[in-house]
């Protein structure tokens, strides 16, 4: 769009549209829904003694790990996502590139520690 | 409140003439009422035609079809023409101009940025092909689907009230994009792909964060917001 692209829009890369965002914020917020009540529910209403040894017996095991990296992976998108769409609403000046990288930074410093601390834990 | 023919009424109008103000203000009138009902823009004729010539506003046809009156009463978008002032159940109606849209004087706003906007979405029938026949037919169902969508008189209304039209000056806003649907949805129009690729976009149907003041504002009762639901489907719908 000749009239709406500026300057600032033409570096969006190839989220350009916005399309795949939008459906998706609302994919990982469903997404978060699930995983959300489902944590709830397990941690707090199943009447497990929750102490050190249940919870590393659990973290220790594949299912969990899965279960663990997909919620971070899952809130994390939608977060940063969501700032995303928060920049998008208010910056319109050079200054939306800086903070976008911001927080594409933060995000990937925060995977890659839910990783770390994740994936290779053995009780 | 009932008002009455003899009634009294202040008008606390923004008045702002950047030739000869340094900066806006606003000053109250009294007025009369003459008749049951009457209209807040009966009240600014009045003003306008008895006690001060200088106050400026839009208006034309007086029955909310030409959208020229689109003004902020007593924190509410709407067309003076059809807003009764006992509605306000108020003695006092303040009365701005658009919120979110350039002053050029008193109730005046500049509207080059939303006709703009309006213009973008391409709203008119685009034909590819001849009509087949004599005219192109279209059914009473399939007109039946642009209620809703045709009335739209553009006094801006909806977009004055968005957060999202605030905040973002590229957002084409709910004016302009209930008015693409209306093609959109339109089956005599065959430029569909072009429209919903101009509002497919940051600045388009996803900057929508479906706060809903635009369905407030309508003073024609339509659903922007509904419009802007519809464009999105059809554009994923389109692409998956
Ligand atoms: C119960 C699960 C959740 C659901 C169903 C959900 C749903 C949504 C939806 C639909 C939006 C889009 C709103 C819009 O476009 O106007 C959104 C935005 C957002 N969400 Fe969530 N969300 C959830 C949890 C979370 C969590 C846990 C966080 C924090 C990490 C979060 C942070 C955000 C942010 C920052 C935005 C952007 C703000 C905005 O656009 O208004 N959400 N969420
Ligand atoms: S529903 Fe969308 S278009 Fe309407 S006021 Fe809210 S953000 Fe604006
Ligand atoms: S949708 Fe309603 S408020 Fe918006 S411009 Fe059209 S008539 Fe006015
Ligand atoms: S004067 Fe025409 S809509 Fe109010």
């Amino acid at each position: 769009m000749m009239y709406m692209r500026g300057f600032i829009d033409r570096y969006q890369g190839s989220g350009k549209s916005g399309e795949w965002n939008w459906l998706f914020q609302r994919v990982s917020g469903a997404a978060l829904l699930v995983l959300l009540l489902g944590h709830f529910f397990i941690e707090h209403f199943t009447g497990v003694q929750i102490d050190y040894q249940t919870v590393s017996a659990r973290l220790a095991s594949t299912g969990w790990k899965l279960f663990d990296l997909t919620f971070v992976v899952f809130a994390l998108y939608h977060g940063i996502n969501g700032i995303f769409m928060v920049i998008e609403d208010y910056v319109h000046s050079g200054w939306r590139v800086f903070w976008k990288g911001f927080f594409w930074i933060v995000g990937i410093l925060y995977l890659v520690l839910a990783a770390i601390t994740i994936l290779p834990f053995k009780g | 409140m009932a008002l009455h023919v003899g009634d009294k009424v202040v008008f606390k109008i923004f008045r702002y003439d950047p030739e000869k103000d340094k900066a806006p203000y606003y000053k109250d009138y009294e007025v009369e009422i003459r008749r049951e009902g009457m209209m807040v823009l009966t009240g600014l004729n009045q003003i306008k035609w008895e006690q001060d010539p200088s106050l400026t506003y839009r208006r034309s046809c007086r029955e909310g079809v030409c959208g020229s009156d689109g003004m902020n009463i007593n924190g509410v978008n709407t067309v003076s023409c059809m807003s009764h002032i006992e509605d306000y159940n108020s003695n006092v109606l303040v009365i701005k101009p658009l919120p979110g849209f350039p002053i050029i004087k008193d109730l005046v706003c500049d509207f080059e940025d939303f006709f703009n906007k309006y213009y973008v979405v391409k709203p008119y029938l685009i034909e590819k092909n001849p009509p087949p026949g004599r005219e192109r037919l279209q059914s009473i169902e399939d007109r039946e689907r642009l209620n809703g969508l045709y009335e739209c008189i553009l006094c801006g209304c909806c977009s004055s009230s968005c957060p999202s039209y605030w905040a973002d000056p590229d957002y084409l806003g709910p004016s302009a994009m209930i008015n693409a649907a209306r093609f959109v949805f339109d089956t005599r129009d065959e430029g569909s792909d072009e429209r919903l690729d101009a509002v497919n976009n940051i600045h388009g149907v996803w900057r929508c964060h479906t706060i809903l003041n635009c369905i407030s504002a309508c003073p024609k009762e339509l659903n922007p917001t509904k419009a802007i639901g519809m464009l999105q489907k059809e554009i994923l719908k389109r692409t998956y």
